[in-house]
């Protein structure tokens, strides 16, 4: 009876929009009626589904709205049909959970590959062990592979890299050949969304541990602070953009100003990344967005004081 | 004469752009191609196709600590056999 | 007679025009000629720019052209301040004003059209501005232009020039460099069977990162067929459209008929661009990877999956 009301509910799929959302939530603060319960949705960790109907349900629900609508509308390119899919993926994902588009949006990131066929970062991707796209270069898998970007990326020497593996410059030559390949590849973005995973990991290789890091000791200390201070991460990220604007080496300037090198940086980026898609709250967002853009706007004053002002400067209204 | 401002405006972001450090980017780094060929650090015997690029055929010393697979041009017939 | 169309009728609304007119019209007037100032300064500064970076972009010195780009980064930036002010100014003299004014005087009929007047004359000066700031946003990006057949040919020249000049390290024996490679591979000595490793030089290396660019170059031509008959099926429904219209409230039979001839034929012709769109498309990735697999002979194998994999991303 329960999902034959929220079933009936979705009638009108000739004007394909969201129906109000039926929730589950009775008045919480009706003292009067004894018999109303509060009743928080509960979703399943991995797939973020309610646990309060079959995913199968679910899934013939959404199937019989965009059917019955690609049909009326004579819908046949697939692109279309997709859309058609996620809009009523989203409207039945909605009414039948109660909850806002953020929590749509958690959904939808954490399914990226069923819903779109794509992967997304932030769901802790596992491989698959069948895919040969995933198969050992030369001995390092894709793990390695992101570790060693990262730690090039920041500076340290080659070599001491490449022995760390037991590798050489022309065996490395051919990964870096390959590995790339193997991501254009992919149609489902998945090794893609594997190697950023890996990449934030990078520092926690084992065969990086014995590696020196170039870092100084105010590098070390600012490294850390980013990867746990979100306001520093967002005021450094903007403090690059404004010395970008004003014709400055960003990342140079990152490594001058704080010590810390460009694929250290982007490890830390992807981290944060990964746990803004899995926690996406897009007021969240905004007021990163905007600390971001505060910082940035104050940089750039620095960067044009040092500079001798703006083209502009002199015109006013 | 009067100063044309935006074109020192100019002149000054270009010097600023070619004075600068590139993150990353050694001066030196353009390279003109080269061969060479390197013995081995511990024996100081030669290297040939048919020993394998993993080990030394004189002495096992490990030049690489892999297994090679079939990568770009280098395959997993290149493995030493010892 | 009965005094209802008397102007001075007593009913009238009061115009409060006189309290207001000349703030919107000094404001309007300061907003013109700071759009102004503003443009000749985002004028000058391209002008200036352009030449510079053309020049640092196709500098023919050995370099990854990072001057180029941090220069272009910083010229960029000033236009986007220039922009930034222009929308502030926007914002607070012209739309915080409107709204104020509403807001405490509540203007109708004449006095109302005046209002809008003023909002809509300087939307249409900042419309101008945004139009002249484009014209110049562009005219910057279009120096980020490189012709890749001159990196190809540098790489192609350079190995005909080395490809006989190397000896094994070992015993002296010439060791010919069979081909153009993009990264280090180990070649056998034929004479002493020692294995040299081939280090390809730092431009030779930077082939198999602008291939695609270079191959897309080549296939320039099927692109531009590709984008114009994708384009089309926009343009033949925007013309479609205003003439759909006018059937509405067409009632002389004649002209409805010719009406309706002219969309069926504008709707044959969106047809046939939606069908030939796709295989516009192919044919220039057709073309496009076959340059590409000229280019790196060695990427021959992945590349064809690439090819598949676009070609099968088209909707027929």
């Amino acid at each position: 009876m329960f999902k034959k009301l929220f079933g009936s509910v979705m009638g009108n799929e000739a004007e394909n929009q969201a129906q109000n959302t039926q929730n589950q939530h009775v008045d919480a603060n009706d003292n009067e009626n004894d018999e109303e319960v509060y009743l928080e949705t509960e979703y399943d960790p991995e797939t973020l589904h309610g646990t309060h109907y079959d995913v199968d349900d679910f899934e013939e629900e959404v199937a019989r709205l965009s059917e019955a609508w690609i049909e009326q509308e004579d819908i046949t390119s697939q692109s279309e049909i997709n859309n058609v899919y996620h809009n009523y993926r989203r409207d039945v994902y909605m009414a039948w959970n109660g909850c806002d588009t953020d929590q749509f949006i958690r959904f939808d990131n954490r399914n990226s590959l069923t819903h779109h066929g794509v992967a997304q970062m932030g769901n802790n991707m596992q491989e698959d062990e069948n895919n040969p796209l995933l198969a050992p270069v030369h001995g390092l898998n894709l793990r390695d592979y992101a570790a060693i970007c990262a730690k090039l990326g920041s500076g340290v020497a080659e070599n001491d890299i490449y022995n760390a593996f037991g590798i050489d410059a022309t065996i490395w030559g051919e990964i870096n050949t390959v590995w790339p390949a193997r991501m254009a590849e992919d149609t489902t973005f998945s090794i893609a969304v594997l190697f950023g995973q890996y990449f934030a990991e990078a520092d926690q290789h084992p065969k990086l541990q014995g590696v020196k890091s170039n870092l100084s000791e105010e590098g070390e200390a600012n490294l850390e602070r980013l990867k746990n201070d979100v306001h520093f991460y967002y005021e450094l990220t903007g403090a690059r953009q404004a010395a970008y604007e004003y014709g400055l080496d960003g990342a140079q300037w990152i490594l001058e100003n704080f010590g810390i090198g460009l694929g250290d940086f982007q490890g830390v980026a992807m981290k944060y990344m990964e746990i803004q898609n899995q926690n996406f709250d897009s007021n969240y967002v905004r007021d990163c967005m905007a600390y971001q853009d505060q910082k940035q706007a104050e940089y750039a004053e620095k960067f044009a004081a040092e500079q001798g002002g703006n083209i502009a400067d002199d015109v006013e209204f | 004469m009067e100063t044309n401002k935006p074109l020192s405006f100019v002149e000054k972001m270009k010097l600023k752009a070619q004075n600068q450090k590139s993150y990353g980017i050694d001066s030196e780094v353009f390279k003109e191609a080269k061969l060479d060929a390197i013995a081995c650090p511990n024996c100081g015997a030669g290297r040939a196709k048919q020993d394998g690029l993993t080990n030394c055929a004189y002495c096992g010393h490990e030049f690489l600590a892999v297994t090679l697979t079939n990568g770009f041009f280098i395959t997993d017939q290149d493995n030493s056999n010892s | 007679m009965f005094g209802i169309f008397n102007k001075n009728n007593t009913n009238a609304p009061i115009s409060n025009a006189s309290e207001w007119m000349p703030q919107i019209q000094e404001n309007q007037q300061r907003f013109f000629v700071f759009l102004d100032k503003l443009e000749f300064k985002i004028q000058e500064l391209t002008a200036a720019a352009v030449p510079e970076l053309s020049q640092m972009r196709n500098s023919t010195e050995e370099s990854f052209k990072m001057d180029f780009h941090r220069m272009k980064s910083g010229i960029d930036g000033q236009l986007e301040n220039i922009r930034k002010r222009a929308y502030e100014v926007h914002d607070e003299k012209v739309l915080d004003l409107f709204n104020e004014i509403k807001a405490a005087y509540a203007p109708q009929g004449s006095d109302q059209s005046l209002l809008n007047q003023f909002r809509t004359d300087c939307r249409s000066r900042y419309n101008l501005f945004e139009e002249r700031f484009q014209n110049c946003k562009a005219a910057i990006d279009a120096t980020d232009f490189e012709d890749y057949e001159i990196a190809y040919q540098k790489i192609v020249t350079e190995y005909a020039t080395i490809k006989d000049k190397f000896q094994c390290k070992q015993c002296g024996s010439p060791i010919a460099i069979e081909k153009l490679f993009f990264i280090n591979v180990h070649l056998n000595c034929d004479a002493c069977q020692t294995q040299n490793t081939f280090e390809p030089s730092t431009q030779a290396r930077m082939l198999q990162h602008f291939a695609q660019d270079l191959a897309h170059q080549r296939a320039a031509d099927w692109y531009s067929r590709f984008q114009k008959e994708y384009d089309k099926e926009r343009f033949y429904y925007h013309e479609m459209h205003p003439l759909k219209l006018s059937l509405n409230f067409e009632k002389e039979a004649s002209i409805k008929a010719a009406t309706e001839a002219k969309i069926a034929d504008l709707e044959a012709k969106r047809q046939e661009a939606i069908r030939n769109a796709p295989q516009f498309k192919k044919d220039y990735l057709h073309k496009k990877f076959a340059e590409w697999k000229n280019i790196t002979p060695d990427l021959a194998n992945h590349l064809e999956i690439r090819l598949q994999n676009e070609l099968n991303a088209i909707e027929d």
